[in-house]
């Protein structure tokens, strides 16, 4: 067993791991999509934007690991720069907001635009806060960006995070790798059953002759979310 | 020996193999624990059901999987992987057909394996690996170059 030390108390690096979810690079740019790069992933984790080391960090034959935390701060992270159009040099600021009373004080947030376009974020105990924006004119729907925060936050609750109707990445199931709902069965592994990049009714029942306890509507669900596309 | 095979695996396959190889039991994880068990309680049903090998497959991000298979390995349980070629259809049919054609050899691996162990199965047999030398036999091939000898 490997163990590492810390101080006078010895863990168990496996359990704890395990629990939380390991995501590399890779699989991280495959749950949140086409505009997630490698690349920015490291240059996120390599400058402290997103918190906390690495589970391990790449080297030869040791890809990058990240936790789920990692992964759910990322998404958010995104959100900012993608759909909220954060500049980078702002984005620090705006996400540690949001990582101290989001993901460390657990608390329920709602954004609003405020009159002079900057954003107002609300708290249930009435600590209303001016977020460091970096700008002033909000391009997008701000109401986006309290439904982003509240699934990273119940994702953060729930250790699983949605992804489609019939996807999940459940931080305790296979390492938190996209599954089909309620089991153990990865998207990645459904995808095998098709020969390119479409699939038919044949492929889907392929699937199901294999797995019989899984429904129609989640095995199509898993073929889509992995990027293959229906043919009649 | 008693083979408990992952969720990943079908359960058809568990029963086609106790009938394959009557040697040996081969069980559904389904058959002893409920849809999505948690990867931290695997080794203990391992434990609590005298499960001598954990039978699962990889397709992607082994470098993540790995972690699941050493916290079984390390309660003392050996994993058998079952590894695909690229663009082969990890079915019912290639499942059973790994399982039953291997048979012979993962068994003796396990018979003789001293202590906890990994085994990688593919159409072109079982080895018995490290972690180490399976992540950068994954490598190798996920940048295009020939396998490791």
């Amino acid at each position: 067993v490997t163990c590492a030390a810390k101080g006078a108390e010895v863990v168990d690096r496996h359990l704890i791991v395990l629990s939380d979810g390991i995501y590399t690079v890779s699989q991280v740019c495959r749950i949140l999509g086409p505009k997630m790069t490698p690349r920015r992933v490291h240059y996120w984790v390599d400058t402290g934007l997103i918190s906390g080391e690495p589970i391990t960090r790449g080297g030869k034959g040791t890809p990058t690991l990240l936790s789920f935390r990692q992964l759910l701060e990322i998404k958010t992270v995104q959100h900012l720069r993608d759909e909220i159009k954060v500049p980078l040099h702002s984005v620090r600021t705006a996400y540690a907001w949001i990582l101290d009373n989001v993901f460390e004080r657990e608390l329920p947030v709602t954004f609003t635009r405020g009159v002079g376009g900057e954003i107002i974020a609300e708290t249930p105990d009435g600590e209303n806060a001016v977020i460091p924006w970096g700008q002033r004119a909000i391009p997008a729907n701000v109401n986006e960006l309290t439904d982003e925060v509240r699934t990273a936050r119940q994702a953060w609750l729930d250790k699983r995070l949605q992804l489609k109707a019939n996807v999940v990445a459940d931080a305790r199931v296979l390492a938190g790798t996209p599954t089909v709902i309620g089991t153990r069965i990865e998207t990645a592994l459904v995808a095998t059953f098709a020969p390119g990049d479409e699939f038919d009714e044949e492929v889907v029942a392929s699937v199901l002759q294999t797995y019989p306890h899984l429904t129609q509507e989640a095995v199509i669900d898993a073929l889509e979310f992995e990027g293959l596309h229906r043919i009649a | 020996v008693r083979y408990l095979l992952d969720e990943c695996l079908s359960g058809i396959v568990a029963q086609a193999m106790t009938v394959l190889a009557p040697s040996a039991e081969f069980i559904h994880l389904l058959d002893v624990a409920a849809m999505s068990t948690a990867d931290p309680d695997i080794p203990a049903i391992c434990k609590k059901g005298s499960f001598d090998v954990l039978v699962s497959i990889n397709v992607k991000d082994f470098g993540a999987r790995k972690h699941i298979y050493e916290s079984v390995i390390s309660a003392g349980i050996h994993v058998l992987v079952l590894r695909r070629q690229p663009r082969q259809p990890t079915d019912l049919w290639w499942q059973a057909s790994l399982l039953s054609r291997h048979y012979p050899k993962y068994s003796k691996v396990f018979r003789n394996a001293s202590e906890a162990t990994l085994a990688s199965m593919s159409d072109s047999g079982v080895r018995e690996l490290t972690f180490a030398e399976i992540m950068l036999e994954i490598a190798a091939q996920e940048s295009g170059r020939p396998p490791l000898p």
